[in-house]
């Protein structure tokens, strides 16, 4: 088993909080380019009408779409940040407020009446990704095994601070429990966990309302701590299955509640991802809460329309959790798929000492890295091969850990980039 | 709306460096104030001491602390000339940790003027030079102290050694505890290698001789316990390190036929407790990963009983550690390459070793152990013969060394009529024996040594003059009677 590491949850913040709305943004805007670097080709010009759910661009290596989250026109384009902080090209969508579908698709009574490869098909033509933060196509996971043998919801969020799984869990356990049977009932696969943390009572008793009648679907608890939500370590606590690069490897397929939910709403209302949950919280956030918003949207003015910032003398404006965020210089963040926190909070903290060898780092790595020894080997890249860097999954552990407060995962995604 | 931006994560342990400094410095003040109470305190109180004596063990600790943190503040401020964050770099820099250590692991003794020489070498050759806080090769304590001892050792042991004053009125030997089983070829029953320094339990609670903060095991395992609580500490290097010596005497002690009291001496004697818990675990200079830690533990068991056995230098604690402390370097190369894979071949060679040379000494020793080691105290220096009187000028063992106590012995007719002490280094004979009858109740009964009741206050030289008389006896029985 792997060790997860107690790091506080830090949720009490919006742990409570029923989820709001606000999906009015003035303008969207559609990034040409993922965090993960993958282009996107745009195929509507200046001036044009584009209706709510309409294709704006494609990805064209693997006809993958991005649609626009509101009707009204496209106008000039420019530039934005996304969550990785880097400027990106945007389709600019002026808001008409209409909510204008193409045509219209009722909705779905019977979920499971869809063959696999309507499914598949359906889940590329509706841009569901990864919500947990992979940003990675669905589709192809789902088809990167013939037979599944298991369909794990990972449900840990074990990041501090984020409570929007929470938040949707507690709020629609009945919609995910009705999506998981589905989704196993289409792929053919014979049983289905969802993954929460042990120290969940609220939502174990909220799916324990209705899991009675889906004998396929059973609760199955995970160790209180982080990384604990890392899809190698919920397949070993759940599964007690190793895998060595993909669960798809060994027969399992793990998604997030997020990406489970927009499948739920995919097949039952017929329309492709346009709205997430996100959290936004922390010390700097006057009220702070779990939000549905439209894809696209503009931070700087959801966190208005939820009455803005308390004044603070050094903020921070974290884009993802404190623990694999990043600290953006303003807050006009957009809104991507990936989005699932946002952080305004005091820059309290201490700035590095000199390393003390204390070795903390090492004993806390999830994959048994030696940060320490990458860190004082980062300029000798003979040294740096035999630690074997590339394998970091950039928890942040050792940053966290670390007595002397040095950034050490810094040092090992260095490693990672020269190896 | 600008924000600041920054690198790295957003939530940090509470858990700091100088969280883990303040944790080391809470669990050494039981230790201080024991040392204090040792031998500051109980000397005072019992009258042997002046006030200036009675604080001196504090004096020493907070003197070498002041050395220590002067020195770096003088070595920052004049020689590197490092102005930027000058404030953060002295709070940062940790510099009287080594100082108290320094002072914990020298004896009450030690001159105020060779703890501060000694200070300004700890942290100036041991740390400064290597670029400070973090990146000092050797434990700076350590450097210190090999420093002083090698420098200023016969100083030290002339102004009373390990003793003190308290200690030595009621001394039955002037010697460390290893120094004694060193004297005694490593092997000995209960009663002559613990029994002079009172039982297993006093050595464990501190009622021993030794460096200012070494002889409490109590309170050090206390520590222990406290900085492994507090995740201070590398513990496996501890843990690894003393049930490796604990082993390896138990070994050498089965071959001899000791009981298991033998390898509990060797746990609780010399620096082995305190260098096992604050020394070899500083985290500057021990190895990183926690495996390469057990494997490191075990190789300073080794060179400590290396030391302890086959070397006149008995306690090597030290100098274990400061040679191990050379080696990390290689253990973290070898950790680098081989992180990944689960290697337990060093674990199993050095266990190995460790039990070849335990067996290697234990077999050694006792070859060595012969019956007429006490004959060989007796030296004859010069025998004149007068008719049937035969008069020996003889040195014989005593307290202090081997040869401590010079005697002329008159034998008349095979019969001891006169012993007389021409010189002894033992000052027990002085004030204990000399105003005594022990001599005439030794010559009245010759033949009968047994009956004689040995001086208490001065156990061990009256009874060095008792073997000494049958020594004498027995050399001229076998030279002269048919």
């Amino acid at each position: 088993m792997n060790r997860v590491i107690e790091i506080g949850h830090h949720k009490n913040l919006t742990i409570n909080k029923k989820i709001t709305e606000y999906i009015k943004p003035q303008i969207i805007y559609i990034p040409l380019e993922s965090k993960n670097g993958v282009e996107y080709s745009h195929n509507v010009k200046e001036g044009d009408y584009i209706y709510k759910g309409e294709v704006v661009a494609v990805n064209k290596d693997i006809n993958f779409p991005i649609h626009s989250s509101v009707s009204g026109y496209v106008v000039a384009g420019s530039h934005k940040i996304i969550n990785n902080g880097r400027k990106i090209r945007c389709i600019v969508v002026e808001n008409d407020f209409k909510e204008k579908y193409e045509n219209r698709a009722g909705t779905k009574k019977d979920i499971t009446k869809y063959s696999k490869e309507e499914f598949i098909n359906l889940l590329r033509e509706s841009g569901i990704t990864g919500l947990g933060g992979s940003d990675f196509p669905a589709f192809i996971k789902y088809t990167s095994c013939d037979n599944f043998k298991y369909f794990i919801i990972n449900g840990v969020e074990c990041e501090p601070f984020i409570t929007a799984d929470y938040a949707l869990m507690r709020e629609y356990a009945e919609n995910l429990l009705e999506g998981i049977d589905a989704i196993l009932e289409i792929m053919n696969i014979p049983k289905a966990y969802i993954a929460i943390k042990e120290t969940n009572d609220v939502i174990a008793s909220e799916f324990k309302k209705y899991i009675g009648t889906y004998p396929n679907i059973s609760l199955s608890f995970v160790s209180d701590g982080y990384p604990a939500g890392w899809e190698k370590n919920i397949v070993s606590e759940v599964l007690n299955i190793t895998y060595d690069k993909y669960p798809s490897e060994k027969g399992v397929l793990v998604s997030n509640v997020s990406t489970v939910y927009a499948i739920y709403d995919m097949l039952k209302n017929n329309r492709p991802l346009t709205e997430r949950v996100i959290t936004i919280t922390g010390s700097g956030i006057k009220k702070p809460q779990n939000v549905r918003v439209k894809i696209g949207a503009l931070m700087s003015e959801i966190i208005e329309h939820i009455d803005g910032y308390k004044d603070l003398k050094n903020p921070l404006f974290i884009a993802g959790g404190p623990m694999m965020g990043k600290s953006l210089p303003t807050d006009d963040l957009l809104v991507t798929k990936d989005l699932n926190c946002v952080i305004v909070m005091e820059n309290k903290l201490s700035y590095p000492n000199v390393c003390i060898s204390c070795g903390k780092c090492a004993s806390v790595c999830p994959v048994k890295l030696l940060p320490v020894l990458i860190m004082k080997n980062i300029k000798d890249d003979k040294k740096l091969k035999d630690l074997d860097p590339k394998r970091c999954i950039e928890c942040g552990l050792c940053s966290y850990i670390c007595p002397s407060k040095i950034e050490v995962r810094e040092f090992v995604k260095e490693a990672k980039e020269r190896v | 709306m600008e924000f600041k931006v920054r690198h790295g994560n957003f939530l940090k342990s509470s858990n700091s460096t100088n969280k883990m400094m303040k944790h080391l410095i809470i669990s050494l003040i039981p230790i201080i104030l024991f040392a204090f109470y040792k031998n500051g305190i109980l000397p005072y109180i019992h009258g042997y001491t002046n006030v200036y004596q009675l604080f001196k063990p504090l004096i020493m600790v907070i003197l070498s602390c002041l050395t220590c943190f002067f020195t770096e503040y003088c070595f920052y401020k004049y020689v590197t000339k490092d102005h930027k964050n000058f404030k953060d770099l002295i709070n940062n820099t940790y510099s009287i940790i080594p100082g108290i250590f320094l002072s914990l692991i020298l004896p009450v003794n030690t001159s105020l003027l060779i703890l501060i020489i000694g200070s300004v070498f700890a942290s100036f050759i041991g740390k400064l030079v290597y670029g400070g806080f973090g990146h000092n090769i050797f434990n700076p304590a350590l450097v210190g102290r090999l420093f002083v001892i090698a420098s200023y050792g016969a100083v030290i042991m002339s102004s009373g050694g390990y003793y003190n004053i308290y200690e030595s009125v009621d001394a039955v030997t002037s010697a460390t505890p290893l120094a004694n089983l060193s004297s005694l070829n490593y092997v000995g029953s209960y009663e002559e290698v613990v029994y002079p320094y009172g039982s297993l339990l006093d050595l464990f609670l501190g009622k021993m001789p030794g460096a200012l903060g070494e002889v409490s095991k109590l309170l050090i395992i206390l520590a222990f316990i406290y900085l492994v609580c507090n995740k201070v500490l590398k513990w496996r290097i501890s843990i690894s390190y003393l049930f490796t010596v604990f082993v390896m005497s138990f070994i050498i002690g089965i071959i001899n036929g000791e009981g298991l009291w033998y390898p509990t001496f060797h746990i609780l004697t010399g620096g082995l407790m305190f260098g096992a818990v604050f020394m070899a675990t500083d985290p500057v200079t021990s190895p990183i990963s926690n495996s390469a830690g057990v494997v490191y533990g075990i190789c300073l068991g080794i060179l400590t009983i290396f030391f302890r056995f086959l070397t006149p230098y008995p306690e090597g604690v030290l100098s274990s550690i400061l040679f191990m402390n050379l080696l990390v370097p290689i253990f973290n190369n070898y950790t680098i390459k081989n992180h990944n894979k689960n290697k337990c071949a060093p674990l199993i060679i050095f266990v190995i070793l460790a039990i070849l040379l335990s067996c290697y000494i234990g077999f050694n020793i006792k070859n060595n152990d012969n019956a007429s080691k006490k004959d060989e105290y007796l030296q004859v220096i010069n025998e004149t013969v007068m008719g049937n009187t035969y008069t020996y000028d003889i040195k014989y063992k005593g307290f202090t060394s081997k040869e401590s106590i010079e005697a002329t012995v008159t034998i008349q007719n095979d019969y001891i009529i006169d012993i007389m002490i021409t010189n002894t280094l033992d000052h027990y004979y002085d004030s204990h024996i000399k105003n005594t009858t022990y001599i005439k109740d030794i010559i009245n009964n010759q033949n009968n040594l047994d009956n004689v009741d040995t001086i208490s206050g001065a156990t061990y030289t009256s009874s060095y003059l008792k073997e000494m008389t049958k020594s004498i006896l027995k050399y001229h029985g076998d030279k002269y009677e048919k």
